[in-house]
């Protein structure tokens, strides 16, 4: 049972769904809800109306273009998971996606919901940094496109105005030879991230070419870290793990860390590095 | 219009009117925007055997199927349910014909206080109708949902493996 009552709408079509979210600006919208519910339960959201998207339709497609793939707002964790065609073209998304927390969680959550619940330790949000997706964002005045890492401003916090909601993900195809890895530490099987890593690298005649990686847990917000990848640009993959290790990267996301008892600075200082290390690693031996 | 319930909140009187078919028979709800379809489903309906644990999606106790896909039945709002099928543990097997995951957790003593249990049997039914001979490590990561705060997650992955052998 929620902390606090509220209306709840169930629009019928996305036009619907902005009007109803222009009349209350303190609305929330809810795709699958599994991030909601339980805020609602515990108190933690006490909006007045809650928009569901769940009767909305044409809001459930993978539009696979040939540059780009769209996924719209109300296509589960799960589908990105398990989607053949989608997998085949955004493998680091997908994998990213298996990490979610359980199957129950998966059948019902969604990419774009997970992206704007902007929790720090999302799984999908560091492969959204990565493969440089854009939300489409529309609200009854208009529609803009905006980039993920714009979107979150810091912890549940994101950059969508009242009247707005994300109606699809947008992702730009990479290029079939990046190879791509995604690496997540846990305590228990399920849990939301302690620390977790999405990497890109394109390597030629040996050496990265180009690298992105996107780190998000223990931070205020997942970040793509430009220091490191600059490093690891140019470097031979053999001597990959060892430029994580001995680079300085790490002070540049010395403000955004976010320690609590359990996980004070001294260890995330000491664990981000070689959990970053073993992440790169783990891409490069991973083949094209 | 509010009520108080019996835990203190304010719950607001049953406003909306859902059909869903539970356990294959058509079930209206009478429910208000904020219940959860474990509410629903315990209040209303009576179904007690869907278990009440953390309430936010974590421990799987509320397990149910919904159009065939494992739930956690707290992260539901049963507003949102009309038109589905839900399947609850009272819909799998019965006392005089267990289910044969049913009979397997019996059979191996994957069963301490149990209260974790029909969360359990409701996954494993999901698991083995998307993958009917899981691995050992496919059936770890697929109960990754539930949880054994008993701490007998052992015997029910062996319980799991006898209903595929």
């Amino acid at each position: 049972m929620p902390a606090a009552a509220f209306e709840l709408e169930r629009p019928e079509s996305v036009s619907e769904a902005l009007d109803a979210l222009a009349a209350e600006p303190d609305a929330r919208v809810m795709a699958g809800g599994q991030s909601l519910v339980p805020l609602l339960t515990l108190g933690l959201a006490v909006p007045p109306v809650v928009v569901s998207l769940d009767r909305c339709g044409g809001l459930a497609d993978i539009e696979a273009g040939p540059d780009e793939v769209a996924v719209g707002a109300m296509v589960t964790t799960r589908r990105v998971e398990l989607d053949a065609g989608l997998g085949a073209r955004l493998r680091l998304l997908a994998e990213a996606a298996a990490s979610v927390g359980s199957p129950h969680v998966r059948n019902f959550g969604t990419l774009a919901g997970n992206l704007c619940h902007a929790d720090p330790g999302s799984d999908l949000i560091p492969a959204a940094l990565c493969l440089e997706a854009e939300l489409e964002v529309r609200s009854a005045h208009g529609r803009r496109r905006v980039g993920v890492g714009e979107m979150i401003d810091g912890p549940f916090s994101t950059a969508l105005r009242p009247g707005e909601m994300a109606v699809a993900v947008r992702f730009p195809v990479p290029d079939p030879s990046w190879r791509c890895g995604y690496r997540k530490l846990v305590r228990r099987a399920g849990d939301l991230a302690m620390a977790c890593a999405a990497v890109m690298v394109r390597v030629e005649d040996g050496a990265m070419a180009e690298a992105r990686v996107a780190l998000g847990g223990p931070l205020r917000r997942a970040v793509r870290v430009r220091g490191l990848e600059a490093d690891l640009e140019g470097v031979a993959a053999a001597d990959a793990a060892g430029t994580v290790l001995g680079g300085t990267w790490m002070d540049d996301l010395a403000g955004d860390l976010l320690p609590d008892a359990t996980l004070p600075v001294d260890y995330l200082t000491a664990m981000l590095p070689r959990f970053t290390a073993a992440a790169v690693a783990e891409t490069l031996g991973a083949g094209p | 219009m509010t009520a108080v319930s019996a835990n203190g909140g304010n719950r607001p009187a049953a406003s909306i009117s859902v059909t869903v078919s539970v356990n294959g028979r058509r079930r209206v709800i009478d429910c208000s925007p904020g219940d959860t379809l474990l509410e629903a489903l315990r209040s209303p309906l009576g179904l007690t055997g869907t278990k009440s644990g953390c309430e936010i999606g974590y421990c799987g106790a509320c397990t149910v199927l919904v159009d065939g896909a494992a739930a956690h039945s707290c992260c539901l709002l049963a507003a949102t349910m009309d038109g589905r099928e839900v399947t609850t543990i009272e819909g799998i097997g019965t006392a005089e014909g267990l289910d044969p995951v049913q009979a397997a957790f019996l059979e191996t003593g994957a069963v301490q206080c149990g209260y974790c249990t029909p969360g359990f049997v409701v996954s494993v039914k999901a698991l083995l109708a998307e993958n009917p001979a899981p691995s050992e490590a496919e059936i770890r990561r697929y109960l990754t949902g539930n949880i054994c705060r008993c701490s007998g997650f052992a015997a029910i992955v062996r319980a799991v493996a006898a209903v595929t052998r």
